[in-house]
């Protein structure tokens, strides 16, 4: 029996050597040394300030990339939610003089289920491949961006609507609020609940997911719908943030999801997700925009860097796993 | 025989623990169709690959036209006239006969450009010479699969092959089909050509073949002149008399509840008026050669694959599964034939993989209870003597008797009553198959309806109660307690 108790406290101990090991944590301590040169170059870096306006700018892509995780995970990923998250913003100020604030947010809401639901129907019921389909989809949303807008950009936020942008509860901004509280929502969700398991099960292997009896279809078409209503959050956000809806709002940011959500250390090839490192990957992009601000090397050279960045870790990730 | 073609002598194949070939000699003669023929495992594949150059020998020598060969790679054996018509026939599916014959050796002129009307020059000089045609400008992808075969042929012969081997053939053609190929193969052989035939299809090699070799468990048994024996004797051969695998008894209940009928059943013209009835109690057996048309049995017991005419009929009930969901939901579990494709979650630990599909019962709310999870997989692992560090694990890293466990515990969690093993001892070792084979009686004993589908002919007689077995989509024998034996079933599913 104590042999036992032994060799189970030992298969925590490993458990735990395991799970801090370069090869899973490789990002998180990116991400504290960095912030360790930060904080010895620079006196702005860690005020309470400073961070906390790193959070509430990393908030946007940050929503964003919770559902991209979720896509990821199950192997797929969409490609229109940075568009859709700018779509949000005009659809709502178009509706607010027409039905008011709360049904307007609501119909917004309303719309990003909806856009789920078909992506996810082309997908897994007609079976044309995500990157053709949400190509589509990315495509017809600026587009339609276009026509509401015909091009202009469009004002008139109202003081609730700016709440979503500065509001703030116990002196906390409602951004940073959204961003962290649906990572730790996300965390719990994709790694200690059933939908969870069956999310990564089904981006293990799609085909034994559906012989041991789970509804592949229906889960996959739900993520892309949790993935939409994220994309409408981080559009809320946004349009809260810069009180504006321009026709190119949020256009692009999607690559940044993907990027956070791979330097996370989630596969797009499915089957691994964590929405956790998906967060510290989002702030740690954000920290470096803002580290060169802070130390005068200029924000264009940050692009640059998160290539390089995203290439090494994956490249890190990929050589480990094919050594094991 | 002096006029022979090839000539291997003596080749020997040892792999980690087993010897897959021992000291084997074939010969072939100009001219000569020779069969070669034996039960699963009992070496063909790798006699043919180590011709081919895939494999290198452990000992023996290969001589071409009476000169030793020396062949260690692919690139070898093709050079000197070794053709291999692979039964998958990999071929390119978007590009056309011509580009796909010359392809990795095209012709060019200036620039780098491919030189159509050279290839074309000499793919109708080819045809011509071996009376073979078909349009070079179709897409593999709209050929029928006997039309890709041809492509191979010509694709082996424009490299000049003097030995073409075919592996399994005529397993995916019907019947005008196989007549066609048939032609063909004499056409060439009149041109001087030599073919090795690898079949399963005794019936056939009294159509085409000129002689017949028999391995078996690694050893040549014997090679006979076609003329000179009788398909019964080679099937004899075939089977011999080793020492037996150790079965569980057969106790299934004689006469007990019905429980799953299949009543007439047609799939396209690939399942032609196929019944059965699986009783609580018993183990079913269904076998048939590759493409005999099993797995469309098992997928449509389990709701992958629509049937047009029949009836499914669950405790004496009609009834209409039209998804693996719905099928477990009323008590049919699948362990799929593809362990690795399409049965585990590799990358995932054993735990998780034993839960997949009960994960609802070992968590009735949303969030996964852990620890419950890896206690119900210790139990399995000592249940299933699964051989592994510990339940977390990752289901890769088992082999391959563990990881089959692994998805047997999936199925037990599911309270199912009618499972479903689709070539449950594939790629395992002895031990383990017996380990299964006592399992899956107990599980009958207990009430369990077992249908068992295997290829292995042994391993049905052995352990079904009752067998079926299926030849291009229709039955060809239902054997009860008292009939079922090797012999009954390999005649039956190889010989018309």
């Amino acid at each position: 029996m104590t042999i036992k108790r032994q060799q189970e406290a030992q298969g925590r101990l490993s458990a735990l050597v395991k799970a801090l090991s370069l090869q899973n944590m490789a990002i998180v301590y990116v991400f504290i040394i960095l912030c360790i040169v930060l904080a010895l170059s620079s006196d702005a870096f860690l005020r309470p300030r400073n961070i906390i306006n790193i959070i509430r700018q990393a908030s946007v892509v940050g929503v964003l990339a919770i559902g991209m995780t979720f896509l990821l995970s199950t192997a797929q990923f969409d490609l229109a939610v940075g568009a859709q998250a700018g779509f949000t913003g005009v659809v709502i100020l178009l509706l607010i003089p027409v039905i008011g604030f709360i049904p307007a947010l609501l119909s917004s809401l309303g719309i990003a289920v909806l856009i789920g639901l078909i992506t996810g129907a082309i997908i897994t019921k007609i079976g044309v491949n995500s990157l053709v389909t949400t190509l589509g989809t990315l495509s017809i949303i600026k587009g339609l961006l276009l026509v509401l807008t015909d091009g202009r950009i469009l004002r008139g936020a109202t003081p609730e609507l700016r709440w979503f942008g500065s509001g703030e509860i116990l002196s906390i901004p409602f951004p940073v609020i959204a961003f962290l509280g649906l990572g730790i929502l996300g965390e719990f969700v994709l790694n200690y609940t059933r939908y969870g398991r069956y999310l990564l099960a089904i981006g293990g292997n799609r085909e034994a997911s559906k012989l041991a009896g789970l509804r592949v279809d229906e889960i996959i078409i739900s993520a892309f719908v949790l993935s939409s209503i994220c994309a409408t959050i981080g559009g809320i956000i946004l349009l809260g943030r810069i009180y504006s809806a321009s026709p190119l709002g949020g256009v692009g940011t999607e690559f940044i999801a993907i990027t956070a959500a791979v330097l996370g250390g989630t596969s797009i090839f499915g089957g691994e997700g964590s929405v956790w490192k998906t967060v510290v990957a989002v702030l740690l992009l954000q920290v470096l925009g803002n580290g060169f601000n802070l130390l005068n090397i200029g924000a264009n050279y940050q692009e640059l860097i998160q290539g390089f960045i995203m290439i090494g870790a994956v490249a890190l990730y990929t050589y480990q796993r094919r050594r094991q | 025989m002096s006029r022979s073609i090839l000539e291997m002598r003596g080749i020997t194949k040892i792999f980690p623990g087993v010897v897959a070939l021992d000291e084997v000699d074939l010969d072939v003669a100009r001219g000569e169709v020779h069969a070669v023929v034996g039960e699963n495992g009992a070496g063909k594949s790798t006699l043919m690959k180590i011709l081919s150059g895939a494999y290198e020998r452990d000992a023996g020598s290969i001589f071409l036209n009476g000169q030793p060969a020396d062949i260690s790679a692919p690139a070898d054996a093709i050079r000197q006239g070794i053709g291999i018509v692979y039964q998958d026939l990999p071929l390119v599916p978007s590009l056309t006969v011509l580009a796909n014959i010359y392809l990795g050796r095209e012709e060019t002129g200036r620039l780098g450009r491919i030189d159509r009307a050279r290839h074309l020059s000499r793919y109708e000089r080819l045809c011509d010479s071996f009376g073979i045609y078909l349009p070079p400008d179709s897409r593999i992808r709209d050929l029928t699969v006997a039309e890709r075969q041809l492509v191979e042929i010509l694709k082996v012969l424009d490299r000049d092959a003097q030995v073409i081997v075919m592996d399994e053939p005529t397993a995916t053609l019907d019947q005008n089909a196989k007549q066609a190929l048939f032609q063909t193969v004499r056409q060439l052989q009149a041109a001087g050509k030599s073919f090795i035939f690898i079949t399963h299809f005794i019936d056939e090699i009294f159509e085409i073949a000129d002689r017949v070799t028999v391995l078996k468990d690694g050893c040549r048994v014997d090679t006979l002149e076609i003329d000179q024996t009788r398909p019964q004797e080679v099937v004899a051969l075939m089977i011999g008399h080793s020492p037996r695998e150790m079965f569980p008894d057969k106790t299934g209940a004689a006469s007990s509840t019905p429980i799953l009928q299949l009543r007439g059943i047609w799939i396209n013209a690939r399942i032609r008026d196929f019944s059965m009835t699986l009783h609580q109690g018993e183990i079913l057996g269904l076998t048939g050669l590759v493409g005999s048309g099993c797995s469309d049995i098992v997928n449509l017991i389990i709701g992958n694959l629509a049937y047009d005419r029949g009836a499914v009929l669950l405790d004496g009930a009609p009834t209409r599964i039209s998804s693996p969901y719905e099928a477990i939901k009323r008590g049919i579990c699948l362990l799929p034939s593809d362990r690795k494709g399409s049965g585990l979650l590799l990358d995932f630990e054993l735990a998780k993989n034993v839960s997949l599909s009960s994960i609802e019962k070992i968590s009735p709310r949303q969030v996964i209870q852990f620890q419950r999870e890896r206690r119900i997989a210790a139990q399995f692992i000592e249940k299933l003597r699964i051989v592994t560090p510990s339940a977390r694990q990752r289901v890769r890293n088992l082999s391959g008797g563990n990881q089959q466990k692994v998805v047997l515990a999936r199925m037990l969690r599911t309270d199912a009553r009618i499972l479903i093993l689709d070539e449950p001892t594939q790629g395992i070792d002895v031990r383990a198959k017996e380990e299964i084979f006592l399992l899956m009686r107990q599980l009958a004993d207990q009430g369990k309806a077992i249908l068992f589908i295997s290829s292995e002919f042994k391993e049905i007689a052995g352990v079904a109660d009752r067998g079926i077995v299926l030849r291009n989509g229709a039955i060809t024998a239902a054997l009860d307690r008292n009939d079922i034996s090797e012999t009954r079933l390999v005649a039956a599913a190889t010989m018309l």
